[in-house]
């Protein structure tokens, strides 16, 4: 049975009690905020920082801890001022002396306390949980009902695989899955550089490795799929047979786009990796046509845009049912079959078939007589391609503003948002952008993008420093105050945080250095 | 012997017989510049400015580094080397932060330094458990006790090192709440002896004392930063270049001279300040070599640009034990007088005595007379090039290039390996054909484990063109020279087009356009910039560089130079 931690409610007058800790948020994404002050409210959370107040709705919070409350409470009728008089108190429907509340209130918290102290605790590597299913034992630092949902997708997509690709794990050797809380952890105890989302490890110890992304977790669900691919074909192939890193990347890609139900459990096939399509849309308007067979005969998958290319194939192949059990005849045959091998030049220990028989059986396999012409029909379904979701708008916003591009990746971001995309970065990096636009700055709008996207993640101090910034750019001195308020209140969210307080106008920075912070 | 000495003798003997024997204990380490004792384990030593302690990261927060003498064996028969380090995270509230802001904005010194030097990385770190979380990688928190250490609260953490480590390691660190901040000692170690070396970390961290109840001081300045200098040479003229050059030069040696510590002398060559604390006799040594692999760039490759090479320091130390190895930011700027640091190795035979010497001399030499040339050579060429150039050792007044020990053994190992390749895309082989070694993208010529030898190969196709029978064939007798000339005049013809498209499109305005027009502005300008983005560029200039000069060679030419040099090589590698 699956432990969960319902969200508890005091009674609406606190006691001061006197406790050494400060207020703290849990949210249901794993995230833990101790904060000066917090006051609960009807529909959502006011926390409190000198220079202003951050709302959290309470659809986010999982659990919460309040040190302190009003205290006082104001009689509305003469009975309840009689009551007070006799040195009584209101606690949960009844009327307590003073002590018994304090009492009761400071036994409460210290349950609360150490129910946020116990959760937390499992976000500590050396505390994880670990629990096995049918063929994964996994290891987990994310909230456990994250982490159970997690479980279950790992073994429907197990066994929607083995079902079309008649994979069978071997007795008693569950694969091991290591799933971090957040990417900082995942990069730090896995030795991972930036720019690594997860990874499938082929020789001993064998075991996956990602983590939890919460700004964006169709990403998390992108890796998962992606990295266990990895799994299922290394289950697949013979031996220490390898298949064409085409293949490899091009199917985890084409599975890493699958989607997830978690209402019926259940996971769809074939739908579009936006983010690699925004990738190939620019290649082919830049005229960096990928040859097939160079991609075929390539053993250096180093880069997006292979991953790219490769998807694209696999996607063509795999979702047309005239070539879908053809393409995975010819993918058995390489991973099965008794053709000649040759040792993989990136990991000699590993043999792959040799890369003229593979093509040569590509081209009988799908009845290729001339192989410029294949290519221009693959050309052609890609083209046929476009970006659709908000998440794929999104992505193609991001390389835009990567390509210094800020008026289309400006046009993006809208899409994005327009399809009520719940990524805040969307909304964080298009505000940036219009306050930012040297040419046509836009502090009016940046501020209601800004506003909107607060509530996707209102404790991202980046957010406020942000909206300072778009209101210091109206230039009006009530605005510039505002401004201020906003980036004075980003930094007492994380004081430490040099990125926080570069190019900070002098006058907000004097703030600061005069004990403002 | 008297009487008397024998009476004496006798009576030590006795006393030594009678008093209790010392125990053995490690040596006490004292920073007054900070203000804190500890006593060390045996056979620990000061290693100051020490980089690559396995894992451990140096920067403004690192006070002290120490290395253990005695290894530690391991499972894998690797060999573990210990080390250990201190730390202090100075207390600092938000106001001290945003002074700092402040401060640093108002812009460089007059001397062009950076006005605070502790806002490095994204966050200032309070603790050590913040630090390593964000700056060691490899670990998790195992373990975390509350202590008490020389009457402070304390923490002692134990971090376990599981993947991505061929030793399994368990640290351990103590961190200590001083009054003005957090002070942390820090043990590396693995896990299997772990166990039995507790005691001895336990026992350094209950040593630490502060020399001064107030806390610890500041460091002085931890700038790990070089000159800013912001000065735009494509806007001055030959003249003022030159003099800008004499000026940098001048003043970089004087402050070299008046900053070199005692018992260090200098003098100056034609191209080089050397600053010596080891004999003067080597030291001189030293800077022949230098000269003489200036002139050999100077002979071979002087006319590859028009840029004015800038003279170097070179401080050469006693023993490479000496040699600080800190962490540098050094922002790059024209004409900045760069330094090596340098001593005799330990052994030499497998490398060089000279390498490391000869491939900063080389690519000074190269990115001053060219820089856009150097960054655009082909890495056949420029590995090639350097790899040659290092192999050089001054006999009498003549640079005589051997290949080194390794350059040796790993050609030795690709022929092995080609004997038994079968695969049929020579850009895979161990040993490639020349041609496919020009033609060869480097992410394809460097994979996986061919690497090894595709260095090897380019340092002897180099070394055959240069001086090998290839340079008395009439075919490939100036083909370095003649590849590096062509593709010298393709860089300037596409530096002089990407600058002419540069101004045109600054040049535009897109006051009154419309968002429509200026959207369409924007992917147009952008299409450009794709076309004229780096790789396409150096891509097509290789092409080009490559059809040239090879545009007379037929299959019968190549076969022939790939026979001559193979050859050639295999003569070389018995």
């Amino acid at each position: 049975m699956r432990a969960r931690t319902k969200l508890c409610t005091l009674a609406l007058w606190c006691a001061a009690a006197a406790s050494a800790a400060g207020d703290s948020l849990y949210f249901k994404d794993g995230r833990y905020y101790e904060v000066p002050k917090l006051v609960q409210r009807e529909k959502d959370f006011e926390v409190v920082y000198p220079h202003g107040s951050v709302i959290v709705p309470k659809e986010l919070v999982q659990d919460f801890f309040c040190a302190e409350g009003s205290g006082s409470v104001e009689p509305r009728t003469p009975e309840e001022a009689e009551k007070l008089a006799q040195g009584l108190v209101p606690y949960e429907g009844k009327w307590i002396t003073k002590a018994r509340r304090d009492q009761l209130v400071e036994k409460r918290q210290q349950e609360r306390r150490a129910q946020l102290d116990e959760s937390r605790k499992h976000q500590e590597w050396r505390d994880r949980y670990q629990e096995e299913t049918k063929h994964f034992a996994f290891e987990f630092t994310v909230p456990l009902d994250v982490g159970h949902q997690y479980m279950d997708m790992f073994e429907v997509y197990y066994e929607t695989f083995a079902k079309e690709w008649k994979v069978q794990q071997p007795k008693g050797k569950k694969l091991k899955v290591c799933f971090y809380n957040k990417r900082e952890d995942f990069e730090r105890i896995g030795a991972m550089g930036p720019g690594v989302a997860g990874y499938f490890r082929f020789v001993d110890p064998i075991e996956l490795n990602f983590f939890y992304e919460r700004q964006d977790e169709r990403f998390t669900l992108d890796v998962l799929f992606h990295e266990l691919n990895h799994y299922l074909f290394f289950l697949h192939t013979k031996n220490n047979w390898q298949l064409e890193p085409w293949i490899e990347e091009g199917m985890a890609e084409y599975y890493g786009a699958s989607q997830w139900d978690p209402a019926t459990k259940q996971m769809s096939l074939g739908h579009q990796q936006e983010g690699r399509l925004v990738i190939l849309m620019d290649q082919m308007d830049g005229g960096d046509m990928q040859d097939l067979e160079g991609l075929l005969r390539d053993s250096n998958f180093q880069d997006g845009i292979k991953y790219a290319w490769a998807w694209s194939l696999c996607h063509m192949l795999m979702q047309d049912d005239k070539t879908r059990s053809k393409f995975r005849g010819y993918v058995d045959k390489l991973a099965k079959g008794t053709a000649e091998r040759e040792a993989n030049p990136r990991n000699p220990n590993f043999m792959w078939v040799k890369r003229d028989f593979a093509i040569d059986l590509f081209k009988k396999t799908f009845g290729i007589k001339d192989i410029e012409d294949y290519e221009q029909q693959w050309y052609t379904y890609i083209g046929s391609k476009k970006v659709e979701s908000a998440r794929g708008y999104h992505s193609a916003a991001m390389f835009c503003k990567r390509w210094d591009r800020p008026l289309r990746a400006g046009v993006y971001f809208k899409k994005a948002i327009d399809l009520y995309t719940t990524n805040p970065s969307t909304y964080l990096n298009y505000g940036e952008l219009l306050a930012d636009d040297e040419k046509d700055p836009k502090p009016k709008e940046a501020i209601e993008v800004l506003q909107k996207g607060i509530p996707l993640d209102p404790m991202n101090p980046r957010m406020y420093r942000q909206l300072g910034e778009a209101y210091r750019k109206l230039g009006d001195a009530d605005s510039k105050e505002t401004g201020k308020k906003y980036q004075l209140l980003a930094i007492d969210m994380d004081p430490y945080d040099n990125t926080l307080t570069w190019g900070l106008d002098s006058d907000v920075l004097a703030e600061l250095v005069g004990g403002g912070g | 012997m008297t009487s008397k000495t024998l009476r004496l003798a006798l009576c030590a003997a006795l006393s030594c017989c009678l008093l209790p024997v010392p125990a053995l204990a490690g040596s006490s380490h004292v920073n007054e510049e900070i203000g804190y004792r500890i006593s060390l384990p045996d056979d620990f030593e000061l290693k100051p400015d020490a980089s690559g302690l396995a894992g451990m990261v140096l920067d403004y927060y690192a006070v002290d580094t120490f290395t253990c003498s005695k290894l530690l064996p391991s499972k894998i028969g690797w060999t573990f080397e210990r080390h250990m380090a201190t730390y202090f995270f100075p207390e600092r509230s938000a106001a001290d932060l945003a002074k700092a802001q402040e401060e640093n904005q108002k812009g460089a010194t007059e001397e062009g330094k950076r006005r605070v030097t502790w806002l490095i990385n994204g966050r200032v770190y309070r603790t050590f458990q913040e630090y390593a979380s964000d700056q060691i990688s490899g670990f998790f928190f195992d373990g975390e006790k509350k202590a008490q250490v020389a009457g402070f609260d304390a923490t002692i953490y134990e971090m376990k090192f599981e993947k991505g480590t061929e030793i399994p390691q368990r640290w351990m660190a103590c961190a200590i709440k001083v009054p003005n901040g957090e002070f942390a000692i820090l043990f590396s170690c693995t896990e299997q002896h772990f166990a039995d070396l507790t005691s001895e970390f336990k026992k350094t961290f209950n040593s630490f004392k502060l020399l001064d109840k107030a806390g610890l001081k500041l460091k002085d300045t931890g700038s790990t930063s070089e000159e800013v200098d912001s000065v735009d040479e494509d806007k001055l003229s030959v003249e003022e270049v030159l003099a800008r050059r004499k000026k940098q030069k001048e003043e970089a040696f004087k402050k070299c001279i008046d900053g070199l510590p005692a018992g260090w002398r200098s003098f100056e060559t034609k191209h080089f300040l050397i600053a010596h604390a080891c004999p003067v006799k080597y030291a001189k040594e030293v800077s022949q070599h230098a000269e003489a692999v200036y002139d050999w760039m100077e002979e071979h490759f002087g006319s590859v640009g028009s840029g004015q090479v800038q003279s170097m320091i070179i401080r050469v130390y006693e023993k490479e034990a000496d040699i600080p190895r800190v962490a540098r930011v050094i922002l790059v700027v024209p004409g900045m007088v760069r330094e090596i640091e340098f001593a005799k190795p330990d052994s030499v035979g497998w490398i060089s005595e000279f390498r490391g010497l000869s491939t900063d001399i080389t690519c000074n030499f190269l990115e001053g007379k060219n820089d856009q040339l150097w960054d655009r050579l082909p890495r056949w060429l420029s590995w090639g090039l350097q790899e040659y150039v290092n192999n050089g050792v001054l006999k009498g007044s003549k640079l005589v290039f051997n290949p080194e020990q390794w350059e040796e053994d790993a050609l030795n190992d690709a022929m092995m390996e080609q004997r038994k390749f079968e695969g049929s895309n020579p850009a895979l082989a161990p040993i490639k054909p020349v041609k496919t070694l020009i033609t060869t993208t480097p992410e394809e010529l460097w994979q996986g484990q061919l690497g090894r030898f595709t260095q090897a190969q380019c340092a002897s196709v180099v070394r055959y063109l240069i001086e090998g029978p290839g340079s008395k064939n009439k075919k490939t007798g100036s083909l370095v020279t003649h590849y590096i000339g062509n593709l010298y005049d393709l860089v300037q013809q596409v530096d002089a087009e990407l600058e002419k498209d540069k101004k045109a499109s600054a040049g535009g305005s897109s006051a009154g356009a419309s968002e429509e027009e200026r959207l369409k502005a924007e992917d147009e300008e952008y299409r450009k910039r794709r076309e004229q983005a780096y790789e396409k560029v150096a891509e097509r200039l290789l092409e080009d560089a490559f059809q040239l000069t090879f545009k007379d060679w037929d299959d019968g030419d190549w076969r022939s130079l790939d026979n001559s040099w193979a050859k050639y090589a295999e003569g070389r590698t018995k």
